[in-house]
């Protein structure tokens, strides 16, 4: 374990000299507002982190560098936050910020540098918020697609916590970023054209998902080129039911090519197999993903029910938008489907219609629903592993959620991961009543019970997934030479042929460190995450047998 | 007991309510433009300046993870209890049946500022003298003479009447700030006048006392309840018809704290609203004002007391006055900085709130920064000389006194 610094009189001095002493707090009680890194607070989460010794609001990115120059000096460990969100959160990184000795509060960074509408981009700083951005975009007549809630969180911050962002619309976002690593190096890097979650589109150039997500590489984005898009003036949505899979995919295929919708999802009566699905490159990409998946037989829905649903929005002008729901009404019924109310819809597939009708149907949807309406918790589970038990870990999920709470579980699976594993990622919403005591209770019981089942049952299948390719890239930029074992041949990520499911990963982490964050002070331990240590505890306890040899 | 008032006393009670804040920041910001509303939080960037801070800060305290200290003071006294966090808050995120009358951020602030002083924690110079002068003058200024509070009424030209010596049917409630603070009092000597021309009978309190919002807001829960219970005793006594008060402070302890630990028997009005019953009932007679002015909402009587349209329906009840309004107005305005105590404890950071506040009028193209309270118009009066603005800072009162001279 690494020997890490305290934070002393003389520490805080050092700080407040290079920042100015308005700019850094050791006060306890600002600390606490800072606890878990800052997160958006949600009251399932069963777990809780240090306070912060020191809060640091650098004005400028040589603040960064000096704050990162001071961290590694007396060996403290850095958690990068705006608002609510941390540049470092994710469900697999808590260890990152459960021992933070220093926060860094990226609110002066909030000036939008340039919006360029002719161009498509804006360039803001690491602290810009969403609806700071989302206001000065509107006047110029356009809007970005990160996540709403909280909309004065980080748009950076958010996109890096929340990439899938609640099933709002997740189109690309950074197209390139100025980053500080822990080394006080500047790097400025490219990102990948398509959040890493779907195999065919992670392999183009840097994806910054991975680099702050899956390899808790360290480091504080202090600049961003962000992809802008015209102001939509209506959106509809669509639902329609079919009988078979097929047909909804040739529905969605035909609508998307032909830029008839925007979005799209195909989900189950029962169980949510869902996907993103726009409109343009996507769609070619779409069956392969469906292909690797090897979608297991679905059950029969009960008399009322459609075996498959779909959603699907048509955004635009209003006129081309009535014109639009016109066509895709008459395509629903060419292919053999039905167009299904709202009313219907809501009446057979309520807590269905609750996520998808709120959270989906606008931009500013979830933030709207999450203030105004009734709130959606959301909590989700990663697992990878081997494709047996991950398949097992599926099944067991939908219908423990089902039968013992009646709630639908969306997934997303298949992503290979080499060496016969596949990652799954579990993810349920329960609408609930925030005016409702008694209900937001039940709801976090819920939530509690079911990450206490997963945790007690799989946990140890949880691992971030690792992407050697962006590492490279990365390295590269920063001018270092990549390790030999990461210039792979191969092109599906180069994780083929692990000895355990563990390896790369962990492999991978010991590099980044090695590199980028010598003392560790963006990853504190320099080892896996607190999920982790809990992991071998419950090994340790008797409580996982499901692939115990993993840690032995 | 305090506890009738407050309905639960101990912070530990108001867990679950804490529990409820998600953190989310936006009592911080304006709905409609995203604009910081939230003067302390815009000063000091901390996230524990905010409402949400408070919140956290309380809960953190109820959880045992820090204690009532120095550091929580340092925090806490920063608020100037604007209430634009309890006003976002309920717009926005629906806790309508968690921030109520008895249960708000701005309750919570009181709450550990209650405990600060509990414990001897309260090390700021000036307030202190504060409340060693509302206990031993009945005024938070540290005037020892009980005459001073009515040395104004001096350089009126016509005779005021003093209850309980002379009846009248309207108590006219003066307060500590418009009776004591040279730069406003001004604003007093225009009320009694304009009260004079509509021919009101009115009187003044012989020996009036501070309304005590001022403990409260400081932490001395039990200074307020003593002066409340007095002053309720008084007025009561009194047998007058209508309690008129210029002080949005008073307005708001009158309003809304006092009710919690006895009744006034009187109906409380402020100024504004009685003048503008009087103008409707042609009881004043105003005429031209050639001049365009702008309307600060006072914190205590816009977002605290909900008295938005009785000052313009004033203003805009003068022929030739042109209202532009600023671009936060109402329960969205932005607060002079002076109300909880920060003008005597945080003078600059009052300054930088009010300047910010001028500017914000000056943008209007008003020549008149238009107030209904002494604390926002000391504020501004202030700070007119530091930011070297064009713009005149006047009471409404004034800008009524004005156009009734006219006439």
């Amino acid at each position: 374990m690494a020997h890490y610094g305290t934070v002393t009189s003389e520490v805080t001095k050092r700080f407040e000299e290079v920042l100015g002493s308005d700019k850094v707090s050791d006060n306890p009680a600002v600390a606490v507002t800072y606890r878990g890194g800052g997160q958006h607070g949600p009251l399932h989460y069963p777990f809780e982190s240090d306070l912060p010794k020191l809060v640091c609001m650098p004005e400028s990115v040589e603040d960064i560098v000096n704050i990162f120059r001071l961290a590694n000096e007396y060996k403290l460990t850095v958690v990068p936050v705006r608002a609510d969100i941390s540049h470092l959160w994710s469900p697999q990184l808590y260890g990152v910020q459960e021992h933070p000795d220093i926060v860094v509060d990226l609110t002066y960074l909030d000036k939008i540098l340039e919006i360029n509408v002719d161009e498509g981009y804006a360039v803001i700083e690491g602290g810009v918020t969403f609806d700071k951005l989302q206001y000065e975009l509107a006047k110029h007549g356009c809007w970005c697609t990160t996540g709403s809630y909280p909309p004065v969180a980080s748009v950076v911050a958010r996109y890096i916590h929340f990439p899938q962002n609640w099933g709002v619309y997740e189109r690309r976002l950074i197209l390139s970023a100025e980053v500080v690593t822990p080394t006080c190096r500047v790097i400025r890097t490219s990102a990948a054209p398509q959040v890493s979650w779907l195999p065919y589109a992670a392999a183009g150039s840097v994806d910054l998902l991975d680099l702050f997500l899956s390899s808790a590489c360290p480091g504080i984005i202090t600049k961003a080129a962000i992809i802008i898009y015209p102001s939509d003036e209506k959106q509809e949505v669509i639902w329609a039911g079919f009988p078979s899979f097929s047909r909804a995919w040739d529905y969605l295929v035909y609508c998307a090519r032909r830029y008839l919708i925007d979005g799209g999802m195909i989900w189950h009566w029962k169980r949510m197999v869902d996907s993103e699905f726009y409109a343009g490159d996507m769609s070619k990409g779409f069956l392969k993903w469906y292909e690797l998946q090897q979608i297991p037989a679905f059950e029969q829905p009960p008399p009322l029910y459609h075996y498959v649903y779909t959603w699907a929005t048509a955004c635009g002008p209003s006129e081309v938008v009535e014109s639009k729901r016109a066509i895709i009404e008459k395509v629903v019924g060419k292919i053999g489907g039905v167009v299904i109310s709202d009313d219907e819809f809501k009446e057979t597939l309520p807590n269905m219609y609750e996520y998808w009708s709120h959270a989906c149907a606008s931009r500013f949807a979830t933030y709207h629903y999450s203030l105004k309406q009734r709130v959606l918790t959301e909590d989700y589970f990663i697992v990878n592993g081997p494709k047996n038990i991950v398949i097992d870990f599926e099944r067991e999920a939908l219908r423990k959620a089902w039968e013992d709470f009646g709630i639908n579980v969306g997934y997303y699976s298949g992503r290979p991961q080499g060496g016969g594993r596949v990652m799954c990622w579990i993810r349920w919403h329960i609408p609930t009543d925030r005016m409702d005591w008694e209900e937001t209770k039940n709801n976090i019981r819920i939530h509690h019970e079911l990450w206490k089942w997963i945790i007690e049952k799989y946990y140890p299948l949880i691992s971030p997934p690792g992407n050697p390719f962006l590492l490279r890239v990365i390295l590269n930029e920063a001018g270092i030479n990549p390790p030999e074992w990461l210039c792979t041949k191969a092109k599906n990520l180069g994780t083929a042929a692990p000895k355990t499911y563990w390896e790369p990963h962990s492999v991978l982490r010991k590099e980044i460190t090695k590199i980028l964050d010598p003392n560790h002070i963006c990853n504190p331990f320099g080892q896996m995450a607190h999920d982790y240590e809990l992991a071998k505890l419950l090994v340790r306890e008797g409580k996982v047998t499901v692939v115990k040899e993993v840690f032995e | 007991m305090y506890s009738d008032y407050c309905k639960v006393e101990e912070l530990g009670q108001y867990y679950n309510h804490l529990t409820f804040c998600l953190g989310c920041m936006l009592c911080t910001r304006l709905e409609e433009t995203h604009l910081i509303n939230c003067p302390m939080y815009e000063y000091r960037k901390f996230k524990a300046y905010s409402g949400m801070g408070i919140l956290r800060i309380a809960k953190a305290v109820a959880e045992g993870l820090i204690d009532i200290s120095q550091g929580v003071m340092d925090i806490v006294y920063y608020c100037t209890e604007c209430g634009s966090c309890v006003a976002q808050c309920k717009k926005r995120i629906g806790y309508v049946h968690l921030v109520n009358e008895y249960f708000d951020h701005l309750t919570i602030l009181e709450e550990l500022r209650a405990m600060i002083v509990e414990r001897g924690l309260l090390r700021i110079p000036a307030h202190k003298n504060s409340l060693e002068s509302l206990v031993r003058y009945g005024n938070p200024f540290g005037v020892a003479k009980k005459e001073e509070r009515l040395k104004w009424v001096r350089d009126l030209e016509f005779k005021v009447k003093f209850v309980p010596k002379e009846k009248a049917s309207v108590l006219l409630y003066v307060g500590s700030m418009y009776a004591l603070e040279p730069l406003v009092c001004d604003t007093i000597k225009s009320v009694t006048r304009v009260l004079k021309a509509a021919n009101v009978d009115f009187g003044l309190l012989e020996e009036e006392i501070d309304d005590g919002l001022y403990a409260l807001q400081l932490g001395e829960k039990a200074l307020f309840e003593e002066i409340t219970r007095r002053n309720i005793k008084t007025f009561n006594e009194l047998g007058a018809e209508t309690i008129v008060t210029p002080d949005p402070h008073s307005y708001n302890a009158f309003k809304r704290y006092y009710p919690r630990i006895g009744r006034i028997d009187a109906e409380v009005l402020h100024i504004t609203e009685f003048v503008k019953d009087l103008i409707e009932e042609g009881k004043l007679k105003l005429t031209n004002v050639q001049e365009v002015v702008t309307y600060h909402d006072p914190c205590n009587l816009g977002r605290r007391c909900d008295v938005y349209d009785a000052p313009r329906a004033v203003i805009n009840a003068i022929n030739g006055l042109k209202l532009r309004e600023m671009e936060r107005i109402k329960e969205n305005a932005w607060c002079c900085g002076a109300g909880g105590g920060v003008m005597a404890a945080y003078p600059s950071f009052m300054a930088w709130a009010s300047s910010k506040r001028i500017k914000e009028a000056e943008l209007t193209g008003a020549s008149t920064l238009i107030t209904a309270c002494p604390w926002c118009e000391y504020a501004f009066k202030t700070a007119l000389e530091a930011t070297k603005s064009p713009i005149n800072v006047q009471n409404i009162m004034e800008l009524i006194e004005r156009s009734i001279k006219r006439s």
